[in-house]
């Protein structure tokens, strides 16, 4: 039994390659092309194939806009993404959005096969490189201090930290609280080491975990 | 107003007042004018003085300057000092001869005529003036005027010396008794000046249009100032009367006037005795007697007798 | 010395100059007429006085001259009475007269016109000799200052008389037309303050004006024109500085215009410059990226359909290749403009450059990004985006950093980015004067948009750099 392949990508010379590609797998069969969203949407419908190959750039209705609306027309086909963006973000909208698997154009040659194969058994493919990536972002932050940390800074260096969190420079922040910028920077990594955070990002993401700095 | 002006200001008003003269007096010393205590009398002067007075012949001043001399010879020769005392009119030195107030006087003729015979005044000495002891009445009228005799004076202002001088004023009533006339009736106006110096003056002015006066001093008036020679012209001089004398009070101690009439006669033998002499215009001093006066008491009778010798 | 003197005089012209201009007129017209007066007044005192000294005396000398030549005859008739008489009518008949008498050659005092006595040292105070005309001295007694006269009478002969002449009398005089003069001059002074105030006020009321005027063209209104008050020179001021403003004004236009046509120019290069960038790298990634993943592909099928085994170990070197010249392009695309910030927006791009430096430089970078996923306008992302981009690149070049902080909030209606390493640090003064084009750079993308661009930094204190785009109502 072969598996109805639909090939959704607006680069001729890409697909041509690709149905070669597929072609050469005796359980593989291509069962139509697509251009463009649109096109796509149709095909399905038209073809109902089992397995669709979505590339996200494609014009008229891009691929990530088409997912949601090709899962509703072919519930049971499985989609994989085959794009060029390596990017988390994309992989995450694309998951989001229904995709089954997600392969780099880049990495075509060596996972196609083995990603289609794994999709149609039920698995979800996700590129190596973007799995840590996954990982990365999902992963729990660093535990911050005990909040009580906070309460044992002076009064000074609560508002120069307060300060520096809202993006002031350090003139602004010598010249708000009438001190002298030595003064502010010595607060600031005073602070700073008594909360144990590493940078303005940690220390405004503190800041705004513990409600000192209004979200805005 | 800034400071640079102050500073400007300043210097230049000490400038301005550095360049003002200063004339302005200093006051030497502290006078309370209330603090007043009774004036010191005169500690007795010791020796007492010689007291002579003189008549006014000539003006008071005159008088003193005059006497200086004769008055300082005496001191020197009785080695006493000399009072000096001087009366407006004749009568108050008769008066001061009688009283013995005063000791010497020099007198005019008819005071040593009146008295003699009221007092017994004295003959001591009299001066003698170019050789002669004896003077006349000049009168003298202006030397621009018309008047050229007696006559002439008629409805005039005369000038008398003093109310008892014999040529200023008893001799020229004389004359007008003579002519039957008296002062009152002759003249407009008479009045005394009481020296024969200020008489001379007094017509030479024209105060008054005639005046008698003692030849002596007429002369040394001419003699001290020429001009008046050109002033006035004597219309009538009168006969030789007896000279003016010396006297001596009556109760003047015989010593003292002996001493006194010695160093008077001898006065022309010394240097300073010549300078005094000369400074009065005498020559010297000389003894008279009463003879010598017999013609002006005449006179002075007949004037009494007509009551023009009252005094006025 | 001469130093002292200097420094001196300088401290009080420094003073004196420092005074406002309408007090300098009017000190030196109240000044000038003050020293007049002053001097006039001491002066008219001076002369005022010397001369009723004179005055005075001369009268008293005169008295007593009258005096001692009435009393020659009375004196030598030694007639007392008539003396005393002359003496209280001497006193009677000059009411400046404080007291006669008249002493023998002796001196002892023969009559006077004191009551119940004579004062003592009166007697002594003074004496004449006979050959003197007079002799004067002036005396402070207890009923002020009196010129005592001697004459002597007669050459002395007779005597000396002497006349004491009050001053009291001259002096209240004095005093009086003192007082007068300067009354007057204190009603001339007060008409002429108010007189001099109001001249002072119409003089240097042009200059005043002037002065506030140039001041507000200072403050940058170049409208400000000055009025000509008068025919003189102060006139000509105003006109010339009017034509100054008006040409400043002018030149201020050119400025702005030159100003808007320079950003207008450095927008058009910078959009246009990104435009090519999107294009070149849009074609990379479509075009050139497709066709070399299509060459792999293609050369992966002949690997797999293909038994002979050097056309399979070729494909398969002919892969390598290609695929490693995919993943070149891809870097040129990504460096050029990362289709991220196109589709997805600032933070996914943002996330993205950051991983790819961390990769390549081995820093850690913590980066916060608070923009609550709301898409902003296309010129701010772009800007933010590329302005982080060049201080990692310079980061990476100069700071050797040990970590870096990249924070980027929208704050209110702006966008705010801080940029922090614990690096070097840098001279930013020194730097700007070298003009370092990167960071001008940075701060014209910035300034374009209506935004602004701190750097704060100092040797061996690491570098910050604050970004503040607006959001709403840009330039």
């Amino acid at each position: 039994m072969s598996i109805r392949i639909l090939l959704a990508d607006d680069h001729a010379v890409l697909r041509s390659g690709l149905r070669l590609l597929l072609e050469s797998q005796e359980d593989l069969c291509v069962v139509g092309e697509a251009t463009t969203g649109q096109e796509t949407l149709r095909l399905v419908e038209q073809l109902q194939p089992d397995l669709i190959l979505l590339d996200l750039s494609m014009p008229q209705l891009g691929g990530l806009e088409a997912l949601p609306l090709l899962k509703k027309l072919a519930s049971e086909a499985k989609i994989l993404i085959l794009t060029m963006h390596d990017d988390a973000h994309y992989l995450q909208r694309a998951l989001k959005s229904g995709a089954t698997g997600y392969v780099l154009k880049k990495a075509a040659d060596v996972e196609l096969i083995s990603a289609i194969r794994a999709v149609m058994r039920g698995e979800i493919y996700i590129h190596p490189s973007m799995t840590r990536l996954l990982l990365d972002d999902m992963l729990p932050k660093a535990k911050s201090q005990p909040v009580d940390a906070w309460d044992t800074l002076s009064e000074r260096e609560q508002e120069v930290l307060r300060l520096v969190a809202l993006g002031h420079t350090n003139a602004e922040i010598a010249e708000q609280l009438h001190l002298s910028i030595k003064t502010v920077e010595t607060y600031r990594s005073r602070g700073t080491e008594k909360l144990g955070l590493t940078s303005r990002a940690a220390l405004v993401r503190y800041a705004l975990e513990k409600g000192i700095i209004g979200d805005l | 107003m800034d400071l640079r002006k102050f500073i400007l200001a300043a210097l230049a008003i000490l400038l301005g007042s550095a360049c003002a003269p200063r004339a302005i007096t200093e006051p030497a010393a502290y006078v309370d004018l209330s603090n007043v205590q009774p004036l010191p009398t005169l500690a007795n002067q010791g020796i007492a003085p010689l007291r002579v007075a003189i008549a006014a012949v000539t003006s008071l001043q005159g008088t003193v300057e005059g006497y200086a001399p004769l008055l300082e010879y005496l001191s020197q020769e009785l080695g006493r000092p000399v009072e000096r005392i001087q009366r407006r009119t004749y009568s108050e030195i008769n008066e001061l001869l009688r009283s013995g107030e005063v000791d010497l006087a020099f007198v005019c003729t008819s005071s040593y005529l009146i008295g003699r015979e009221q007092f017994g005044l004295e003959l001591l000495v009299a001066p003698q003036v170019n050789n002669k002891v004896s003077y006349q009445a000049n009168v003298i009228v202006r030397a621009d005027s018309n008047y050229y005799t007696m006559e002439d004076l008629r409805g005039r202002v005369f000038a008398f010396t003093d109310p008892t001088s014999f040529t200023g004023r008893v001799y020229p009533t004389y004359l007008l008794l003579q002519m039957g006339e008296t002062p009152q009736t002759f003249f407009r106006a008479t009045f005394f000046v009481y020296s024969h110096d200020d008489a001379i003056h007094t017509v030479a002015n024209g105060l008054a249009d005639a005046a008698s006066v003692d030849s002596l001093v007429l002369d040394f008036a001419l003699a001290r100032e020429p001009d008046l020679a050109g002033k006035i012209r004597v219309i009538h001089v009168s006969d030789e009367f007896g000279m003016p004398p010396v006297v001596v009070s009556p109760g003047t101690r015989p010593q003292l006037k002996a001493a006194l009439r010695d160093v008077l006669l001898r006065m022309h033998l010394s240097l300073q005795g010549q300078v005094a002499l000369k400074t009065l215009g005498y020559d010297r001093f000389v003894l008279v007697s009463d003879e010598a006066y017999h013609s002006a008491r005449a006179v002075m009778a007949l004037v009494n007798a007509a009551g023009e010798l009252e005094s006025p | 010395m001469l130093a002292f003197w200097k420094k001196l005089l300088s401290k009080i012209w420094e003073v004196a100059g420092s005074v406002p201009i309408r007090t300098k007129i009017l000190g030196i017209v109240l000044g000038g007429t003050i020293l007049l007066s002053a001097s006039v007044i001491y002066q008219l005192w001076q002369a005022v006085t010397r001369t009723m000294q004179q005055e005075l005396e001369a009268r008293g000398i005169s008295i007593a001259r009258d005096l001692a030549a009435r009393a020659v005859d009375p004196l030598l008739l030694n007639d007392m009475y008539s003396l005393h008489q002359l003496i209280l009518d001497t006193q009677h008949n000059n009411p400046d007269v404080v007291y006669a008498f008249i002493q023998a050659p002796d001196g002892q005092v023969l009559v006077h016109s004191f009551e119940g006595g004579f004062p003592t040292g009166l007697m002594e105070s003074n004496t004449v000799q006979a050959n003197e005309h007079h002799h004067t001295v002036l005396l402070r007694t207890n009923e002020g200052l009196v010129w005592d006269v001697a004459v002597p009478i007669f050459e002395g002969k007779a005597g000396v008389a002497r006349t004491g002449i009050s001053t009291q009398r001259a002096e209240k005089i004095f005093l009086s037309i003192t007082t007068q003069v300067l009354l007057t001059t204190l009603v001339v002074f007060a008409i002429s303050l108010p007189a001099a105030a109001f001249l002072t006020f119409i003089l240097t009321r042009p200059i005043l004006e002037l002065v506030e005027a140039t001041r507000a063209v200072t403050q940058g209104d170049f409208t400000r024109r000055v009025r000509r008050w008068a025919e003189d020179e102060i006139g000509d001021l105003a006109d010339a500085f009017n034509a100054m403003i008006a040409e400043l004004s002018r030149m201020d236009e050119l400025r702005r215009e030159r100003e808007q046509l320079r950003r207008q120019l450095l927008e058009k290069v910078i959009a246009t410059q990104e435009d090519e960038r999107r294009r070149i790298a849009r074609e990379l990634h479509d075009s050139t990226s497709q066709n070399l993943t299509s060459l792999i592909v293609g050369l992966k099928t002949l690997e797999t359909t293909c038994d002979d085994p050097r056309i399979h170990h070729q494909a398969s070197e002919l892969r390598a290749v290609a695929s490693q010249t995919l993943g070149e392009v891809h870097e040129i695309s990504m460096r050029l403009r990362p289709r991220l910030l196109d589709d997805l927006g600032l933070s996914a791009a943002l996330e993205r450059q950051v991983d790819e430096w961390h990769a390549r430089h081995r820093i850690p970078v913590d980066l916060m990004i608070h923009t609550h996923d709301n898409r902003l306008p296309e010129e701010v992302e772009t800007a933010v985006f590329r302005i982080i981009q060049e201080s990692l690149t310079n980061i990476a070049r100069y700071a050797e950093a040990h970590s870096v902080s990249i924070l980027v909030e929208r704050r209110g209606n702006a966008i705010v980015a801080v940029i922090e390493d614990d690096g070097r640090g840098f001279d930013v003064d020194l730097v700007k004067k070298d003009r370092h084009l990167g960071l001008i750079g940075m701060q014209e993308r910035a300034e374009l948009l209506g935004g602004t661009l701190v750097i704060e930094s100092a040797p061996g204190k690491g570098t910050s750099i604050y970004l503040s785009i607006p959001l709403t109502g840009g330039p």
